[in-house]
């Protein structure tokens, strides 16, 4: 009460006297006035103009009762609640004054407690009737907008509300609608048996309480048109507690309907997808629990009821995207199971789905054409190589039989006869590098052809070329000459395979080149990639067809152009050509202007020990930060061997070596050099002090079994040295690597590996 | 000091005079087997200084016989050289396992064959120098 104390009064008086003796007590009690009208008029002036907080208005003003029709206006127009003051307590004044509902009567002469109480009843009723109201319009409001229809009914079930949504759905219109029996504008049937819903008005009653009436109602609306709904109804219940008045709520479900429909549907279709599928449908959640199994899973894992679900999924499931798991199959015999993982969500919660497809069948299909496919391959292998001994056998004794008769072993030959079993030799020969050819063509086929890659001198290969066919060339007038560049890099390579395609290339040239013309052999760094180095071999001679260009290099294609005369051979040359550069990494192709001649260029890689090193700086490598280097030394114990038997030394301790490698750990740098009198081996290893030493026994224990190091007495020095590596990114580290791995190696190696240069 | 003995190993009959010829030529007492089980025989027999052998044999590759022969007190010293006419890695690397001294392939070259087979023969000597 006491915040309205200083409520602002209007006083409405026409007597003078009256209205001051009213101030004063007003002004006592703490109130303010905000001024005293006289007439009808003033006092409707004064309201509009002050908002006062309450109007004390003297019933009589002039002799007329005006006073009643000034607190309507006030009222109805300011909501300002009136106070009446009156001389007059008759019955005839009270009941006029009564209709327009004031907040109360005063009647003079007033008491000043009187008048207090008055104001401050007044003034509570006032405030308690805004806020109902605020309430009532906010519920109106709400109701209005609701998405529900809303409507409601008094007891004998006539239409007193209804909504906007309520209108919509009926189709009737507020204003036609209110007043009607709810069975005219809300006609309801079930949808089960199409028959009429009556009495929903008393039922709800009867109830007394919320009622659901959800089972499949149709709603007939004012078109006729039939709408699925969900219907609830509420009493609505007076001060009393007694029911005045019924509410209805309903929704259209056609929409919702329809789509649970299709949802039903859907999940039918997927449920018997799912069901009858022949793969195994497995979920599990992030816990590897299983959520849901399918029949076809449950048979592949040997669960034979839904009990699994619940259980552990057997197999770890974040690790295998795909892989192969052992399944019992459907006759219930063990079988493979392919396995595929996917992230899904299992009932709003992220897991996994596991498909397993029995793929035994197909396994044992593959299986056995593979093992056909192999059979065949092997058998086409086997048959070349009988083919290659069978004709190499009695190719032996011819060429032993004319060296023994060159060497005149079985007596005397005369000149003449020399000359002619000199040409039986050369073609002997030319037969071997044929059968040579139809095996590395197969091997090519196959995908066998080995190569054994060393660090070697371009030049080297080159000069060797040049030496073995230089009286072939000579003999056409045709002079060979070669450029190197200079100081270029060793390349990684298996220098008698690059020596066969050198000759292959310079044999070609020497064919197709006028007499008396010259032959280039280049070699240089490839400009477009200096990771390689270009080998070039230039003819002037005839030059290739564009159209030819191409197939060149194909296998057999010049078996099939047989109509060039001056070809021979089997015209496999460039194929096995292609097929070595291509196993060494390089490339191979021709540059021709027909009548001008043709240039031949084929790349190999440079030798680095980077990349040799590479498979092995692994990670945990890297995290030790030091590899170790074996020196492995043999040399001749007293005089130098005779080079063959040297060569065969050396060619045993690297197959030893090598054999007796890990593939993921160690590594075996290419033989770099060699001389009479003595040969270093050099291997990296992952490996500290104790496992080098344990690895010197293993290697001095496999060393020691080679007969020919037994009978030559040689026996092999190791030792070791660890190579401090920095633990930073391998690819940025690995040439920095390399160096220090090569200077560990030694200067003997250094200037043999870095560069071949015109020294050589 | 006597002539050295070689033992060839060796189913090809023409093969087999031609070495004989070639090495007779060259000072060096030669036998022949012409299958692995007569190969083992003659090794027996013969203690020959040196064995030239074939891998592609009748009744037993040459691994197998220089399997048998290292099986032996008395024959796994000798120096053995493989000449075959097989041409794949397979066969020059389980050569080299199996501990020969020196690998050819068919066809080979007598000169190269020659200077092999006066090494190893050589080599005892150098052993027993070293073991004084």
């Amino acid at each position: 009460m006491k915040k309205m104390a200083k409520a602002n009064i209007l006083i409405v008086e026409d007597d003078r006297i009256t209205a001051d003796i009213i101030k004063k007590a007003l002004t006592n009690l703490g109130y303010a006035v905000t001024s005293i009208a006289s007439t009808r008029k003033e006092a409707l002036k004064r309201a509009e103009e002050q908002k006062p907080d309450l109007v004390l208005m003297d019933i009589m003003l002039k002799g007329k009762m005006e006073g009643i029709e000034a607190a309507d206006q006030i009222r109805s127009n300011f909501n300002i609640p009136v106070i009446y003051l009156t001389a007059y307590s008759d019955d005839q004044t009270l009941k006029r004054a009564r209709i327009t509902d004031p907040f109360g009567y005063i009647l003079k002469p007033f008491e000043t407690k009187e008048l207090h109480t008055a104001i401050e009843i007044a003034l509570h009723k006032h405030e308690m009737e805004r806020k109902l109201r605020e309430t009532q319009e906010w519920l109106s409001t709400a109701l209005k907008n609701i998405g529900d229809a809303v409507i409601a009914t008094d007891i004998r079930g006539f239409v007193t509300y209804m909504n906007l949504m309520a209108e919509l759905m009926t189709g009737w219109n507020k204003d036609e609608a209110l007043g009607e029996k709810l069975s005219t504008v809300f006609k309801i049937t079930s949808s089960e048996r199409g028959e009429k819903v009556r009495n929903v008005v008393t039922d709800v009653m009867k109830k007394g309480a919320v009622l659901d009436l959800n089972h499949n109602l149709l709603l007939k609306n004012k078109t006729g048109e039939k709408i699925p709904i969900s219907l609830n109804g509420a009493p609505i219940r007076g001060k009393k507690g007694n029911i005045t008045e019924v509410v209805f709520a309903f929704r259209d479900l056609s929409e919702r309907q329809q789509m649970e429909e299709v949802l039903e549907n859907t999940k039918a279709s997927f449920h018997s997808i799912v069901e009858r599928n022949n793969d195994g449908i497995i979920i599990v959640d992030r816990n590897r629990t299983v959520r849901f199994a399918n029949p076809r899973g449950l048979v592949f894992l040997g669960k034979n009821d839904r009990r699994y679900v619940g259980k552990k999924f057997q197999y770890p499931v974040s690790k295998i995207k795909s892989g192969e798991i052992k399944i019992s199959r459907t006759n219930g015999k063990p079988g493979v199971g392919e396995v595929q993982v996917v992230e899904t969500e299992w009932e709003s919660k992220p897991g996994y789905l596991i498909s397993i497809r029995d793929i035994t069948d197909r396994k044992r299909l593959f299986g056995e054409l593979e093992k056909a496919h192999q059979q065949q391959i092997e058998t086409r292998d086997q048959f070349l190589s009988h083919i290659s001994h069978e004709l190499r056998t009695p190719l032996s004794a011819i060429l032993q039989f004319v060296t023994i008769l060159l060497d005149g072993l079985d007596g005397e030959i005369n000149p003449s006869q020399k000359e002619d079993l000199e040409i039986i030799l050369r073609n002997s020969k030319h037969l071997n590098l044929m059968i040579r050819d139809l095996l590395d063509v197969t091997r090519a086929i196959t995908g066998r052809l080995d190569i054994d890659p060393q660090p070697i001198s371009i030049l080297d290969v080159v000069a060797g070329t040049v030496d073995a066919f230089k009286r072939k060339a000579t003999s056409k007038g045709i002079s060979l000459c070669s450029e190197i560049q200079k100081e270029l890099p060793s390349v990684y390579a298996d220098s008698a395979r690059i020596c066969q395609v050198l000759s292959n290339l310079v044999d070609n040239a020497i064919k197709f080149t006028p007499e008396n013309e010259t032959i280039s052999i280049r070699a240089s760094l490839y400009r477009k990639d200096p990771d390689f180095i270009c080998v070039e071999v230039a003819d002037t001679g005839l030059g290739i067809d564009p159209d030819a260009k191409k197939k060149i290099f194909e296998y057999l294609y010049q078996a099939i152009k047989v109509t060039v005369s001056s070809r021979q051979g089997l015209g496999l040359g460039l194929f096995i050509s292609k097929e070595i550069i291509f196993r060494h990494g390089g490339e191979i192709w021709v540059k021709s202007v027909p009548g001008k001649g043709s240039t031949f260029y084929f790349t190999l890689p440079v030798f680095s020990i980077a990349r040799l090193l590479a498979p092995i700086l692994t990670s945990d490598c890297l995290q030790r930060g030091f590899l170790t280097l074996f020196n492995i030394k043999i040399f001749p114990l007293d005089k130098p061997f005779p080079s063959q038997i040297w060569e065969n030394i050396i060619l045993v301790v690297q197959e030893v070596l090598q054999s007796s490698l890990f593939q993921d750990s160690e590594v075996l740098l290419p033989t770099m050099n060699s001389s009479e009198s003595g040969k270093t081996f050099f291997l990296v290893a992952k490996a500290n002090k104790k496992e080098a030493e344990g690895m010197v026994k293993r290697i001095k224990r496999q060393l020691e079994l080679c007969d020919i190091l037994q009978s030559t007495g040689i026996e092999p020095i190791i030792s070791f040295s660890k190579i401090n590596i920095p633990r930073e990114n391998i690819s940025t580290q690995l040439d920095q690597i390399a160096t220090k791995v090569m200077k560990k190696m030694g200067k003997e190696v250094e200037n043999n590996i870095l560069l071949h240069g015109e020294s050589k | 000091m006597s002539k050295k003995k070689i033992l060839i190993v060796e189913d090809d009959l023409d093969l087999v005079n031609a070495l004989t010829k070639r090495l007779r030529a060259n000072s060096y007492d030669t036998i022949y087997a012409l299958d692995a089980a007569s190969a083992i025989q003659e090794a027996h027999k013969e203690k020959p200084d040196v064995i030239v052998l074939d891998i592609g044999l009748p009744g037993g590759d040459g691994f197998s016989v220089k399997k048998e022969l290292d099986s032996s007190v008395y024959l796994s010293d000798i120096p053995v050289i493989v000449i075959t006419a097989q041409n794949d890695s397979t066969t020059f690397k389980r050569s080299w396992r199996a501990g020969v001294a020196a690998f050819f392939q068919k066809p080979f070259d007598d000169q190269q064959l020659l200077s092999i087979v006066e090494t190893v023969l050589g080599e005892p000597s150098l052993i027993e120098e070293k073991e004084e």
